[in-house]
């Protein structure tokens, strides 16, 4: 049967309970008291941990009514910020926590593949553990023997397959738990961000044992950060926000839809937690966008354009506006600034600035903003965006250079004699 | 067509049927996690399983001469270093169950986040890896037994339902305690104290014979009374004591009852809390 289900999530939502303020008497009367009462005060505490059930303020909603079927066979791509439910929504599905409300309906035996190595004990052998997790995920001690060779090929230490643990490499116990979880006998297999390891060869290997599975017809949800690997395993995503479900369907559209939610061009200034300064003038909009005025793509060696809006005129004496880029790891990559063209800003309460032809290479960046009057900062955001740069066509003939070679591109010449 | 495996997960609430069919399906499970608890704990040990055959024997040492030699305890007519060893063995099998149980589940808290099993397979495996040192320390006593001329007879069969009430009782009470130390860690800290009481509220080092007749039969409702001297009955010979035996009975299989329901209960919740 072609388009049988083989999960059913129904209005699932899940509620915690966040810590609420603790409030310490001033006197020492007080504290005594306090101290004498703690147990008591410990005891609702800690009972109320697993009850959700007042309205107050403390409780958070990692998920909210979210629903959705995945088709026997079908990979799902499930992709979100971090917080957004994503583990929380495979935890629950996985049976490791219950729901606050709502249903899942399961059809097939399940297994997860969540935290490599979970369970793995230091003193037992590479052998010795991979019966330990393999029983731990389910199988069964025949089912784990049948697929010993296999698994212990695949993780490429058969050398040291009968030392203990603790001697293994971080990388080789990785190795060793994907390879005990890449032969699960399951029909509906539940994965998180597991493929964020072990080198790039494993990574490779294990990404192409995914899509064996995948093709063997069994069902996935797949949790990832890492947007290639979902576009390359899965057709269909769901996106969560907040823990909700926004957007189902195409993995394409899902992507874009999470790209344009993460990286948008235009942010909200108001509550970026680092923002400091006097606050005389302050930014109060500020736009990025190509040269076609939308915000997505930027590419390499096209135009950018930063358009500035603030709340006031700059009126004072000798004002000055930075827009300054940095690479993903902090280094200062682009520094622009009123103080270098002679013209003074004074009397504007709008600015642009023009980058003719990007020279950062594909990658992420950060882009802070600084307004100072003589010296003095008025407001100060730093790292208050982030852009995401594609790879562009920087020299006309198709070629980029590779964003591990170099953040810049620039235009050069080359002489044969 | 095979046989489909439908899971339904929704909120509950209350008390619960116990998955008895899931818990089996696991059972390879707690056999690898029981050998785990064994290799574990004699690893990096000079003595190993030595330990095993020290502590009674230490215990027994000791009791000997505190309370056999210094305080004159009664002990039924029979040498006090057996009468005693007879009480220390399963007495070290029930304390080791309840207090390396009860910690499982805190001890193993990241696992319990992380993948979905039948959680009550912890505090069992915790529990079950003590039999080696149980098994050891019967043989030591048989051997002891032996030693000084009391053979073996159809009546050394009464400690097999002596073991199953030990052990009904133990993770009864195991099952309570590892649910409990999971959202409470008070309980780490109380339970020493609560085994210490037994230690003394069981017939140990002395006889029940001092026990005064008026609270007997509330001291009865102890389940260690009945399996020590259901013991020492069975290797001493003697008729089997069922006034102690019997309120035992009742207690032991409570406690499993109440120790199974309420882990299943709390169990759906410690993912949350670990």
């Amino acid at each position: 049967m072609k388009n049988e289900k083989a999960i059913i999530v129904q209005n699932l939502s899940k509620a915690y309970r966040i810590g609420s303020e603790q409030n310490f008497p001033p006197t020492l009367a007080g504290q005594l008291i306090d101290t004498l009462r703690s147990p008591l005060d410990n005891f609702r505490r800690i009972r109320g941990l697993s009850n959700v059930e007042s309205q107050s303020s403390d409780i958070h909603w990692a998920l909210r009514e979210v629903s959705f079927e995945v088709k026997k066979g079908e990979v799902l791509g499930i992709i979100g910020k971090n917080g957004s439910g994503k583990s929380t929504l495979l935890k629950i599905l996985s049976r490791i926590m219950p729901p606050t409300n709502g249903e899942v309906e399961l059809y097939g035996k399940t297994s997860s593949l969540l935290e490599i190595g979970t369970g793995f004990h230091p003193e037992l052998t590479g052998r010795e553990n991979i019966y330990m997790n393999g029983t731990l995920l389910g199988m069964k001690k025949r089912e784990v023997e049948r697929q010993l060779d296999e698994i212990i090929d695949f993780s490429g230490i058969t050398h040291y397959i009968d030392t203990p643990v603790k001697f293994y490499s971080s990388g080789m116990k990785v190795r060793l738990g994907f390879s005990i979880a890449a032969f699960l006998n399951t029909d509906i297999l539940f994965v998180d961000e597991v493929l964020a390891v072990g080198d790039l060869d494993f990574q490779r290997k294990c990404l192409g044992q995914m899509d064996n599975i995948a093709n063997s017809g069994k069902t996935i949800l797949f949790v990832s950060h890492d947007m290639s690997a979902v576009q390359h395993l899965c057709k269909k995503s769901i996106l969560l926000e907040n823990g909700r479900l926004i957007s189902q369907g195409n993995t394409d559209e899902a992507i874009s839809r999470y790209v344009a939610s993460s990286y948008s061009a235009e942010t909200t200034l108001e509550n970026h937690p680092n923002r400091k300064g006097t606050g005389s003038i302050k930014f109060k909009k500020i736009e990025i966008s190509n040269s076609n005025k939308e915000p997505l793509p930027l590419s390499c060696g096209e135009e950018i354009v930063i358009d500035i809006w603030l709340d006031n005129p700059l009126s004072s004496s000798k004002p000055r506006v930075d827009v300054r880029i940095d690479s993903a790891v902090g280094q200062r990559l682009i520094w622009l600034s009123t103080s270098i063209y002679g013209e003074s800003p004074l009397g504007a309460d709008r600015l642009q600035f023009k980058i003719e032809r990007n020279p950062l290479t594909e990658g992420q960046y950060y882009i802070s903003f600084h307004l100072s009057n003589f010296g003095e900062i008025c407001d100060w955001i730093p790292q208050a965006m982030r852009i995401n740069i594609s790879a562009g066509n920087p020299f006309g003939n198709g070629k980029s250079i590779p964003p591990d070679q170099s953040k810049m591109a620039i235009p050069f010449e080359i002489k044969y004699s | 067509m095979e046989e489909q495996v439908k899971t339904h997960i929704k909120a509950q609430k209350g008390w619960a049927e116990i998955p008895w069919k899931e818990i089996w399906d696991y059972r390879d499970l707690l056999y690898f996690l029981t050998i785990r608890n064994l290799k574990a704990k004699y690893a990096q040990s000079i003595l190993g399983t030595g330990w095993a055959i020290l502590q009674p024997l230490l215990y027994m040492g000791i009791f000997t001469l505190v309370f056999g030699k210094f305080a004159q305890l009664d002990s039924e007519g029979r040498p006090y270093a057996l009468f005693t060893l007879a009480a220390i063995v399963p007495w070290s099998f029930f304390s080791a169950i309840l207090s390396e149980g009860s910690q499982s589940l805190v001890q193993q808290a990241p696992m319990l986040s992380k993948v979905y099993f039948p959680r009550i397979i912890l505090p069992l495996s915790a529990g079950l890896a003590k039999g080696w040192e149980f098994i050891i320390g019967f043989l030591i006593l048989i051997f002891s037994t032996l030693f000084v001329g009391i053979f073996p007879d159809i009546d050394w069969l009464f400690f097999i339902p002596m073991i199953f009430l030990l052990c009904i009782a133990a993770f009864g009470l195991t099952f309570f305690f590892a649910a409990l130390a999971i959202q409470f860690r008070d309980v780490k800290y109380a339970l020493p104290f609560l085994i210490q009481l037994l230690f003394f509220a069981s017939p140990i080092v002395y006889s029940t014979s001092i026990v005064p007749e008026s609270i007997l039969p509330l001291y009865a409702f102890n389940p260690l009374v009945g399996v020590i001297e259901g013991f020492r009955a069975a290797f001493f010979h003697s008729p089997v004591p069922w006034h102690l035996v019997i309120p035992g009975v009742f207690t032991a299989s409570g406690l499993f009852v109440f120790g199974l329901l309420y882990f299943h209960r709390a169990e759906r919740n410690f993912a949350d809390l670990a």
